[in-house]
């Protein structure tokens, strides 16, 4: 019997949060060291104002064995953030909002 | 000549430089983005010019219009904590009021007070807030001739 697309999925990720040959990292969560994939794009924080701010929006991304809850503190490269918003996307990641800690 | 408008923006400018929560931090018609190191900060803005005829009077042979200029005083602060940023923004509007009814702007006779806002941004890797503080300043330059006060 064929291999349901989630079961796919599921395969697929080994490999992607391969530390060596995948996109993953090693980070350290309330929990201890954990892969993840991390990523922190600039972003133009627009608060009303008539000018923006500089900024960056942190995301880490697991597999959902190593999802933290709202509020846990993670370190990456050193930096320390927090998780402000848990957002699991079925099929087996779940993706972490994260502000500086 | 300068116009009124870019004198008093300019002594808005002055006023609010040099607050405990902002100090030299103050940027005149700021357009680029806020980086990290600038933050607390004020921006100031000149963004409208209202005439009212109803009290203008004619002398020198020129109708001298009361002038209402919008000044927007917009206070910035960034921070992981959104409680120390109302407090800060609260302390930033505080000392930005009484700073510009201390000292009315070089060239205008008259400042009243107008709308004030808080907002608040969380998506970034720390949340923004910000306030934007109107007031109406008061001045009084002849038509055609809007460097010249009265």
């Amino acid at each position: 019997m064929a291999a349901t697309l989630l079961e796919q999925i599921s395969a697929d990720l080994a490999g992607k949060y391969d530390a060596m040959f995948g996109f993953a990292e090693t980070v350290t969560g309330p929990s201890g060291n954990f892969l993840a994939i991390f990523s922190n794009e600039y972003f133009q924080a627009d608060a009303g104002g008539y000018v923006g701010a500089s900024s960056s929006s942190p995301v880490l991304r697991s597999r959902d064995a190593d999802a933290m809850t709202r509020g846990a503190a993670v370190t990456i490269r050193t930096a320390p953030y927090v998780v402000v918003e848990v957002m699991p996307n079925g099929y087996g990641e779940t993706i972490h909002r994260l502000q500086k800690a | 000549m300068t116009h009124l408008r870019t004198t008093i923006r300019d002594a808005v400018t002055t006023t609010v430089t040099n607050l405990t929560t902002t100090g030299t931090r103050v940027y005149k018609s700021r357009n680029l983005p806020l980086s990290a190191a600038e933050f607390p900060c004020l921006c100031v803005y000149a963004r409208a010019d209202v005439p009212e005829y109803a009290d203008a009077v004619f002398t020198g042979g020129k109708v001298w219009p009361v002038r209402n200029l919008e000044m927007h005083v917009q206070g910035y602060v960034k921070d992981s904590d959104t409680s120390v940023i109302h407090t800060t923004l609260e302390l930033i509007a505080e000392q930005v009021e009484t700073a510009i009814f201390t000292t009315i702007p070089t060239g205008a006779y008259g400042v009243t007070l107008g709308e004030q806002t808080i907002q608040i941004e969380d998506s970034g890797d720390e949340t923004l807030g910000t306030i934007d503080m109107v007031f109406t300043i008061i001045y009084r330059a002849a038509e055609g001739a809007p460097g010249v006060s009265i």
